[in-house]
């Protein structure tokens, strides 16, 4: 990075003391600040991304909160929610999993055996379990229509947000979905043009 | 003040001139003015010996790589870090930048939130922003657009790096 950084450094400063307004719009000047910031900054985030990943695995995942079925009943939850398109959807990003943190780690324990035993009801109410994908997406637009003309459902209400939340802080869901590039690669001067997607920050 | 078991005895023979307390934004810059004007200045924190590099164990770790995306458990905010938790920059990444309020209680006899650091450096280690100094245009921009006070307009710019204030 030193030679850009320098190379930066010298463009911002030689710009704003020639005073030239066309030389260099406000953009372009803190884009190249960021990569003088990103030069100073390379170390600690290198090793941030070289550092390894805590999210949970897929792999033998064994939920500490819910019981296999509700993480199952989750799982194809949240995929309607956030399904898959030309990105993965919100299963792959394992955001089912990452609300079994939640429950367990992040709420208060009589708050989240509380949801879960709600949900089981919630679950048990709509009969989740015997209504194939297509069945089950009708179900949550006419449960989400509900909603969004007032009808009270916490369960659903807190669902649709940790799903929404998890999906974009999770790996997929920040660089797959939204672009994230960190400062070090950050591309300057880039058209308007070729942004196709949200930037994760 | 408690003293940590393996702190190295302070004895101090020579006065000093001045000493300041807190080694952050205030503090350090306080410091250095006192330096620079040839004062003997003894410099006090406490807390986490702060190494640069090697004292970031979460800077620039992306959210998925923190346990709960950056949830701090709430129970623990409450028992440990009830007041800490009400600033902004407090998350699963930060916590460990503040003090537990539990160990380090202090009286409130008005409504004080008091954010403090955890370690020698202060908070200054913990905002991770930058000032832009302001240009010229923007002192008189209410006014070309016909709004707000005179006064601004009639300041003056002081030369890039101009301490507004002296420790005389």
């Amino acid at each position: 990075m030193g030679s850009p950084a320098t190379l930066g450094a010298v463009t911002l400063v030689n710009d704003i003391r020639s005073n030239n307004p066309i030389a260099m719009d406000r953009r372009t000047a803190i884009s190249r600040l960021g990569i003088m910031l990103g030069g100073t900054l390379s170390a600690s985030t290198l090793s941030a991304l070289v550092s390894g990943c805590t999210a949970p695995p897929a792999e033998g995942f064994v939920p500490r909160l819910l019981t296999k079925n509700q993480l199952n009943q989750l799982g194809r939850i949240v995929d309607l929610i956030i399904p898959d398109t030309d990105t993965p959807g919100a299963r792959k990003a394992g955001v089912h999993r990452f609300i079994d943190t939640l429950l367990a780690e992040y709420l208060p324990s009589a708050e989240a055996r509380s949801f879960a035993g709600r949900f089981d009801e919630w679950a048990e109410g709509h009969g989740v379990d015997d209504l194939d994908d297509e069945q089950l997406k009708d179900l949550l637009e006419s449960v989400d229509g509900q909603w969004a003309s007032g009808a009270e459902d916490t369960v659903w209400a807190q669902l649709k947000s940790w799903t929404v939340s998890g999906y974009y802080t999770s790996e997929i869901g920040m660089t797959q979905e939204l672009r994230m590039l960190p400062f070090t690669e950050a591309r300057m001067d880039m058209p308007r043009s070729e942004v196709e997607r949200t930037w994760a920050n | 003040m408690s003293t940590q078991p393996n702190a190295p005895a302070l004895h101090v023979r020579k006065p000093f001139d001045a000493i300041v307390v807190g080694s952050g934004m205030t503090g350090g810059m306080a410091a250095k003015e006192l330096c620079e004007k040839g004062l003997k200045t003894l410099v006090l924190d406490r807390g986490v010996a702060f190494e640069h590099g090697t004292s970031f164990v979460t800077e620039h770790k992306p959210a998925w790589e923190l346990p709960r995306h950056g949830r701090v458990p709430i129970e623990e905010q409450k028992t440990e870090q009830a007041i800490q938790s009400k600033v902004y920059l407090y998350d699963e990444a930060t916590k460990h930048l503040f003090v537990n309020d539990r160990e380090q209680p202090y009286v409130q006899e008005k409504s004080f939130d008091w954010i403090r650091a955890n370690q020698v450096g202060g908070r200054s280690l913990m905002w991770a922003r930058q000032v832009y100094r302001l240009g010229a245009h923007d002192f008189r921009a209410n006014q070309e657009d016909g709004h707000g006070v005179i006064g601004l307009s009639a300041m003056t710019m002081l030369p890039h790096g101009t301490i507004m204030w002296s420790a005389t």
